[in-house]
C-alpha cells in the first residue's frame, strides 16, 4: 500500500540498527534521515503545532538513540519509533491540557465541519475533528502511513484483533458522520429496502 | 451468509485487501444493505488512501539536520563518567572508610607490641629480682642451718624478704614458685645431713 509520507526502502535498516548497537553514530544520522520527514507528519496529522511537532520530534530520536540497545528486531524499526513518538505525543498533550490557560483555549469547531468531509481535501481534518484520538491514530497509521494491524496494534499497545475492531468502527462513525450526496442517499435507501 | 458475518467478511477483505469470495459475493448481490454498506466501506477506504498524502504537511527544512546536531551535542557533552565522574564519589568513601580502619588496626597493633615488650621487659626484671631474692634466702637459710641446727629459723631474717615479695604481681609470684623448685636450698640439706 502506497503511504502518504513514501515510507523509506527497509531493505538496510536492521544493518543501520545494528551498525548503531555496535556504537557506529553516522547510522543513526541514516535513520534520522530516514524517519524523521515521517514521523513528524505523524506528530502534526494528530494536531500538535509545527513547534511542537518538532521538538517532539526531536526528543523521539534522542530517546530512541538512548534505548535503541533494547530494541526488539523482531519489530519494524518505524513501528517501534512511531511508539515512542505517540507517548512522547500524548504526554505533552497531557502536559499541554493542564497548563493552557483560559484565554489561550481554541475556539470550538463548529457544525461547518461537516463540509470538510464532503471534499477529499478536507477529509482528513474532518476525520480528526469528528472522531476520537483512537479512531484517528488506526485510521492514519493505516493510511497514512501504510502499516500492517500487527504494527498498528504495536504502536497502539493493544491487540491485533483489538487494532482490526478499532479500524472498522473508525470507519464505520465516518461514514455515519460523512454527508451524502443526494444520489448516494436514495440508492442507499431502495437497497436498505430491498433487504 | 448472514449478514453480521457478512459485515466481517466486507471488513476483512477491505483491511487485506482480499479478492470477494463467492459467498459473499452471492450474499451481496442478494443483500442490499450489506452491498451499501460495502460500497459505503470501500469508497471511505479509497478516500482515506487518496487524501492522506494531501493532508500530511511536510517537514521544516533542517529538521533532520536539527535532530542530529541535537543528538551530537547531547553526546559530546555526556562525561565518560560512570567510571571518571563516579569513581571516586561512589568509592571514595569505602576507600576512606577501610584507611581508618587500617590506621586503627595498625595504631593498635603497635600500642599492643610495645606494652607487650615493656611487659616482657617488667617480667624480666622481676624474674631476676625474684631469683636474686630467693637466692638471699636461700643463703639465710645455709647460715641459720649451719648456726644453729635446733633452733627454728629466726622469722626476722625473712621479714624484708616477705616484704619484697609482697610487692610482687601474682604473675610473677607464680614465676617465683616455679623458680623456687629448682633453687638447691643447701641449708635443708645441710640441715638433714
Amino acid at each position: 500500500m502506497p503511504t502518504a509520507t513514501g515510507a523509506p526502502d527497509t531493505a538496510n535498516i536492521g544493518d543501520l540498527v545494528r551498525n548503531v548497537k555496535s556504537g557506529d553514530e553516522r547510522s543513526f544520522d541514516r535513520l534520522v534521515h530516514l524517519f524523521a520527514e515521517r514521523v513528524y507528519r505523524f506528530l502534526m496529522v494528530r494536531g500538535l503545532s509545527s513547534h511542537d511537532a518538532e521538538d517532539i520530534t526531536q526528543e523521539s530520536f534522542m530517546k530512541a538513540y538512548d534505548a535503541i540497545k533494547d530494541y526488539d528486531e523482531k519489530y519494524a524499526f518505524s513501528t517501534w519509533l512511531f511508539t515512542i513518538a505517540k507517548r512522547q505525543a500524548v504526554s505533552h498533550q497531557r502536559k499541554q491540557k493542564h497548563h493552557v490557560p483560559l484565554e489561550n483555549l481554541p475556539d470550538l469547531p463548529e457544525k461547518e465541519s461537516q463540509e470538510e468531509g464532503s471534499n477529499l481535501e478536507g477529509l482528513w481534518e474532518f476525520v480528526r475533528n469528528n472522531l476520537n484520538e483512537s479512531h484517528f491514530d488506526v485510521l492514519w497509521l493505516k493510511y497514512g502511513e501504510g502499516m500492517s494491524l500487527g504494527d498498528i496494534a504495536e504502536v497502539m499497545n493493544i491487540s491485533q484483533v483489538n487494532s482490526r475492531v478499532l479500524i472498522h468502527r473508525a470507519r464505520e462513525k465516518l461514514a455515519k458522520l460523512l454527508p451524502k450526496s443526494k444520489e448516494d442517499a436514495a440508492s442507499t435507501l431502495a437497497m436498505t429496502k430491498e433487504c | 451468509m448472514d449478514c453480521n458475518k457478512a459485515i466481517d467478511e466486507i471488513n476483512r477483505v477491505i483491511d487485506e485487501g482480499l479478492p470477494l469470495e463467492e459467498s459473499l459475493s452471492n450474499h451481496l448481490r442478494t443483500c442490499g444493505k450489506c452491498s451499501d454498506y460495502y460500497m459505503e466501506m470501500q469508497s471511505i477506504d479509497e478516500k482515506l488512501a487518496a487524501s492522506a498524502t494531501s493532508f500530511a504537511p511536510r517537514a521544516p527544512e533542517g529538521l533532520e539536520a536539527r535532530i542530529i546536531s541535537a543528538i551530537g551535542n547531547r553526546n559530546s557533552r555526556k562525561p565518560e563518567p560512570e567510571k571518571i565522574t563516579h569513581f571516586p564519589f561512589h568509592y571514595g568513601r569505602f576507600a576512606a572508610a577501610a584507611c581508618f580502619i587500617l590506621l586503627t588496626m595498625g595504631a593498635s597493633f603497635l600500642v599492643w607490641q610495645h606494652k607487650t615488650e615493656v611487659e616482657k621487659q617488667n617480667s624480666a626484671k622481676q624474674l631476676a629480682e625474684l631469683k636474686e631474692i630467693f637466692t638471699d634466702l636461700a643463703n639465710v637459710n645455709k647460715k641459720a642451718g649451719e648456726a644453729n641446727e635446733e633452733k627454728p629459723i629466726d622469722s626476722a631474717l625473712y621479714a624484708p624478704l616477705e616484704n619484697e615479695v609482697s610487692k610482687l604481681t601474682e604473675d610473677t609470684k607464680a614465676a617465683g614458685r616455679f623458680f623456687i623448685r629448682f633453687i638447691p636450698f643447701s641449708s635443708t640439706e645441710n640441715r638433714k645431713g
